[in-house]
């Protein structure tokens, strides 16, 4: 192969000018003639029986266009997400079950009229008992939706092997009971949406992970087939999977149905923090087996999960929180059990990660206490229990490349792990902890795995990407743009990518699962190779150029290796030879990756990306604590764009150190959100972060375009349990619950004085 | 919202007697986030952010220091004649964030509403907790309480009570003069008219050798309300400590001072500071009110008040 010219460079991102000079277009930038404004009434109470809902003092406000109930709309009970537990409806009939739900929506003529007939909206309610913890929601005594018996929204149980025999043949045993809570995405720009609808057809502008999907949606609300509707991409201000599941713009293209005309809805920041789909909730409990040299026997893992009171993609994330970390280690045997739970909370779904962060928090550390137990370095004990690449896994995960030693080797270089180990300092630890992902894996249709994509290069030498998947900051459009520049030796800048207009592009099934540029990026690649040869063909068939291929934007003799043309003077006169015809390349990747079976066994992803984070802290004797560095080494195939890669990693840290630090949102026993504002909420600003060691190990994955697997979502799993070995290295306190905040580290050494004093006065 | 802007201090208490509805406002970081949650309406805002009295910082002739309220935290660490009031550079420069700090004035960090979680994190829509603050006859905090217990969080004024400031308040009968520490009441009131306007504070002058230093905790490092803080103030002479000031902010609805400080530190060595102030931690955790929200509990926050008093002394043997 030719040496890379474009692939693996710091490009500058072809979509960052318009952003950093504020000309990006976002969703509540659009302005239509016409427009109505709608807003929604959300519950007062988190359960509660709607006894009276009055609306005709609202509908009687001057400037207000219509004031909707669940029983003025048809299809209320089709809004159905990919889950396949199909239970929610678009506002609620009888019943609310969380503070966000939905129970009607205003239309009107600006939003300040639209706001005064919300107020004047009458609804008795009967309140209910909340189910407010996944504690209270296993226990059963009340129920969070009265046709959920026993709370339960999905029961998975998994056995691989003989847990009994390897339990009974192991000699150490350890186990936890960890918690980490719901987690928000925090994107920081308010979903919005505008819909237009004209003569029977619907245009939605919006901003998603899943226009597809969003399209799918709209069709089954509304009624109208979805080759009526067309979603048009706005520009993204971050959706770290909050964007998966969006019922803003359906409900917005409902009502603009419904009214027959343009409707606009932006969500307000505490709308985004209650009516949204936050992380899931975990409570987990372990208990691993090993025998006395180290070696990993078997596990046993009992998981609950809230799913809130509708499902979302909340049995997806379950299922892999359940499944996935135990693919990194050598087990004999695992059981597992998994239950999702109906909470009176928001709907849970996707954040980066997609339930992998929760188990790795409690596995890490259940391995770190094992560590502890058999008196190993953690570092050792884990390179002793790693898979291997060709291996297949607990799970059936068949990894062709696996850098994780390499990941390990690394990582205890940069945070001279050793060196610190051996000469350790009273208050200061440092703590490891291990990761796997799957990169591209499959989810969104049963149907196929794969994904496609266009290439068009017109007669005035334009080359366009064509894309159905999002940019939301991860740099795709900048990978797909260096794809091209690389196959046809051109500048990247030069390359135009649209991405998700449901009338131009290609299906796709959403921008999840670290996907993009394995599977992506493969069918471009693909769509490269089929361009140039159409091209070529036409040169040689119909310019007589003879045998000749593209090479560094120009036409060169295949044999000859001679100048012929420019591309673009050779994409004019090949245009205009075929009657104006622009050539399309077709790209196709179908990933050898299977959907699992019922019980979650497959290899779900074309490669998976490995990882190692390290944790150095300082803990004070008064209780307070510092993170003084963060190592982050991923093994993440070949690196397309050093500098975005990195920008993932530091990202992923970020957001991760601010779940075992200091987000919280805050549910109390009635089912409030009390953290509904960022400032409440706590996010870390950038004066929290401490040092942070990033590297990449390039294995060259054979399923990946150029032997690229993923970045996306990996810098965001394994730092809380990282953070936690560490604290519990620097002062032998465990914290197995999330986020790790100095009142709790403070309430805990107290309980630790307490019982030293108990002992000395015993 | 109606926005006036007086031209004159006589103007805006003019202004303010005849609108009795009318709202302060100058920086806005306290009064608008409030606004834009829905948690406060008014229909008529009386803008005083740039009269040229409050703007002012001057040495008096008495030696003390007038320091206009319109003065911005940021500018604080600016001040020449500030640099010795240690504690007060500490308290403003940890204020919320640099762009806060930009905005926001020393008056306003003053004069700052209590924050309580049930309150100010209130979802507008519901009226599961319509408390004493929306006019209700209900506490969430202490469900028997018969007054708002929401919690004073000014970064600024325990230091400025640890300094003995005054504050300067122009009402319609004139100019006016009062310790910062009465400007606070129960259940967050403030002993202000409606027409008075807070025109500054008054630093006294130091004493010849003075140490004062401000620690506080947060969840997050920076951009956050304390969880508790401390300002300590300690007047030397020739190694005698003669003077003493220890008060706490994020304590209860106001601040709270330590009034046993004196009798434990005057007439004692410098150098016994931290030994005495060992033995004035059972003190400290009784003035500490036992506030508690979703992120940490009574018996925490008196146990950090106490953590940070410690700390506050030896930032203070420090700088000895």
């Amino acid at each position: 192969m030719d040496e890379l010219k474009v692939i693996g460079k710091p490009i500058r991102r072809i979509d960052g000018k318009v952003k950093v000079t504020g000309k990006a277009v976002y969703s509540d930038d659009v302005i239509l003639p016409r427009t109505l404004i709608a807003k929604v009434l959300h519950a007062r109470y988190a359960h509660a029986k709607i006894l009276r809902l009055d609306t005709q003092k609202a509908k009687d406000l001057p400037g207000v266009v219509a004031v909707y109930t669940a029983k003025d709309i048809k299809f209320n009970d089709k809004y159905f997400r990919m889950g396949a537990t199909r239970d929610t409806w678009v506002l609620a009939e009888d019943y609310v079950r969380y503070i966000g739900d939905m129970v009607a929506f205003v239309v009107a003529e600006d939003e300040e009229i639209a706001e005064k007939a919300l107020k004047l909206i009458e609804v008795d309610y009967e309140q209910l008992p909340v189910v407010a913890t996944l504690t209270d929601a296993e226990a059963a005594e009340h129920l969070a939706r009265g046709d959920k018996p026993g709370n339960v929204a999905m029961p998975l149980v998994v056995e691989r092997g003989d847990v009994e025999k390897d339990f009974a043949e192991a000699t150490v045993f350890v186990s936890g009971k960890y918690s980490f809570p719901s987690l928000h995405q925090l994107h920081l720009e308010p979903n919005s949406a505008t819909a237009v609808y004209e003569m029977g057809k619907l245009t939605v502008y919006c901003a998603s992970q899943v226009w597809f999907h969003i399209r799918e949606d709209i069709s089954a609300v509304t009624g109208i087939p979805e080759k009526d509707i067309e979603i048009k991409p706005m520009d993204i201000g971050g959706a770290f999977g909050a964007r998966n599941d969006q019922p803003l713009p359906v409900f917005t293209a409902l009502l603009a149905t419904m009214v027959k005309g343009t409707v606009k809805m932006t969500n307000s920041r505490l709308e985004e923090f209650l009516a949204c789909r936050p992380s899931l909730g975990m409570d987990i409990e372990i208990t691993m087996a090993a025998d006395s040299e180290g070696n990993f026997l078997s596990k046993k893992t009992k998981l609950l999960s809230g799913f809130g009171a509708y499902s979302s993609d909340s049995d997806a994330v379950t299922a892999i929180a359940c499944l996935r970390a135990d693919n990194n280690y050598r087990f004999r045997s695992v059981y597992i059990e998994g239950t999702g739970l109906y909470l009176n909370h928001a709907p849970t779904a996707a954040y980066r990660g997609f339930g992998n962060p929760q188990m790795h928090f409690a596995l890490e550390q259940t391995i770190d206490k094992l560590a502890v137990k058999l008196k190993m370095d953690p570092t050792e004990l884990r390179m002793k229990n790693f898979m291997h690449a060709h291996e297949t896994t607990i799970h059936g995960f068949k990894p062709q490349t696996n850098g994780i030693a390499e990941c390990m080797n690394k990582a205890k270089e940069l945070m001279k792990w050793d060196e610190k180990k051996k000469n350790s300092v009273k208050g200061k630890g440092v703590g490891v902890a291990a990761l796997i992902h799957c990169s591209g894996s499959r989810a969104g249709k049963p149907e196929f795995a794969g994904s496609s994509a266009h290439l068009r290069l017109e007669g005035s030498g334009a080359l366009t990407v064509l894309i159905g998947e999002c940019e939301m900051g991860q740099g795709a459009k900048t990978v797909f743009a260096q794809i091209v520049a690389e196959e046809l030796g051109v500048d990247p800048q030069q390359v135009n990518v649209i991405m998700g207009d449901t009338a131009l592009t290609p299906f796709s099934t959403g921008t999840n699962g670290s996907k993009l540029t394995i599977n992506l990026g493969n069918a471009l690649l693909h769509a490269c190779k089929d361009l140039k040869r159409k091209l070529t063909e036409c040169l040689r068939e119909r310019i007589g150029t003879g045998p000749v291929i593209v090479k560094d934007g120009n036409i060169y003799g295949e044999y000859t290796g001679e100048y012929v043309m420019s591309l673009e003077e050779a994409s004019a006169r090949a245009c205009y030879a075929r009657n104006g015809q622009a050539f399309l390349g077709v790209g196709i990747f179908e990933p050898k990756a299977d959907l699992g079976d019922r019980t979650g066994y497959g290899n779900l992803a074309p490669a998976y990306p490995f990882g190692i984070q390290m944790a150095e802290v300082t803990v004070y004797d008064d209780g307070s604590y510092t993170v003084d560095k963060l190592v982050s080494v991923h093994d993440i195939g070949k690196v397309i764009n050093s500098q975005m890669a990195y920008g993932q990693l530091y990202g992923g840290v970020m957001q991760a150190l601010g779940s075992v630090t200091m987000e919280n949102l805050s549910i109390n026993n009635e089912g409030i959100y009390q953290a509904n504002t960022i400032l409440e909420y706590k996010p870390p600003t950038i004066l929290e972060m401490p040092e942070i060691e990033g590297a990449l190990v390039e294995t060259i994955d054979p399923y990946g375009p150029y032997g690229a697997k993923c970045i996306a979502e990996p810098p965001i799993i394994a730092i809380a349990p990282a953070v936690a070995n560490a604290i519990y290295d620097a002062c032998g306190l465990r914290f197995e619950q999330a986020p790790i905040t100095p009142a709790l580290v403070k309430k805990k050494l107290m309980q630790k004085q307490r019982g030293a004093n108990a002992e000395e006065e015993a | 919202m109606n926005v006036s802007k007086p031209q004159t201090i006589d103007d805006a208490v003019l202004f303010l007697t005849e609108h009795p509805d009318a709202k302060i406002v100058a920086g806005g970081t306290d009064l608008l986030p409030r606004i834009n949650q829905k948690l406060e309406e008014h229909a008529e805002l009386c803008y005083i952010d740039d009269l040229p009295e409050m703007c002012e910082v001057r040495a008096e002739q008495d030696g003390s220091i007038f320091v206009g309220a319109s003065i911005r935290l940021a500018e604080v660490a600016e001040i020449k004649i500030l640099t010795k009031y240690t504690g007060f550079l500490q308290a403003a420069s940890k204020v919320a964030s640099p762009q806060i700090r930009n905005q926001a004035t020393i008056g306003g960090n003053i004069l700052q509403e209590n924050r309580c979680m049930y309150f100010n994190n209130q979802v507008p829509w519901s009226d599961v907790n319509h408390c004493f603050k929306w006019g209700g006859k209900q506490c969430f905090q202490y469900k028997n309480s018969k007054e708002c217990v929401a919690l004073f969080q000014s970064d600024v004024a325990p230091v400025l009570i640890s300094f003995g400031a005054k504050a300067v308040i122009r009402g319609s009968e004139g100019i006016r003069e009062m310790p910062v520490k009465d400007l606070y009441m129960q259940a967050g009131l403030k002993n202000l008219a409606h027409n008075d306007i807070l025109l500054g504070v008054k630093l006294p002058p130091l004493f010849k050798t003075e140490y004062s230093a401000y620690v506080r905790k947060t969840i997050r490092g920076s951009f956050d309300f304390p969880l508790v803080s401390c300002a300590v103030r300690v007047c030397v002479d020739a190694n005698i400590i003669k003077d003493s000031r220890v008060v706490f902010g994020a304590a209860g609805v106001m601040p709270a001072e330590l009034h046993m400080s004196n009798e434990v530190f005057i007439g004692r060595k410098i150098e016994d500071l931290p030994l005495l102030a060992d033995e004035l931690q059972p003190a400290v955790s009784k003035i500490i009110a036992p506030f508690q929200d979703t992120r940490i509990n009574a018996a925490v926050r008196k146990d950090m008040a106490k953590e940070i008093f410690i700390k506050a002394i030896a930032q203070i043997c420090q700088g000895n």
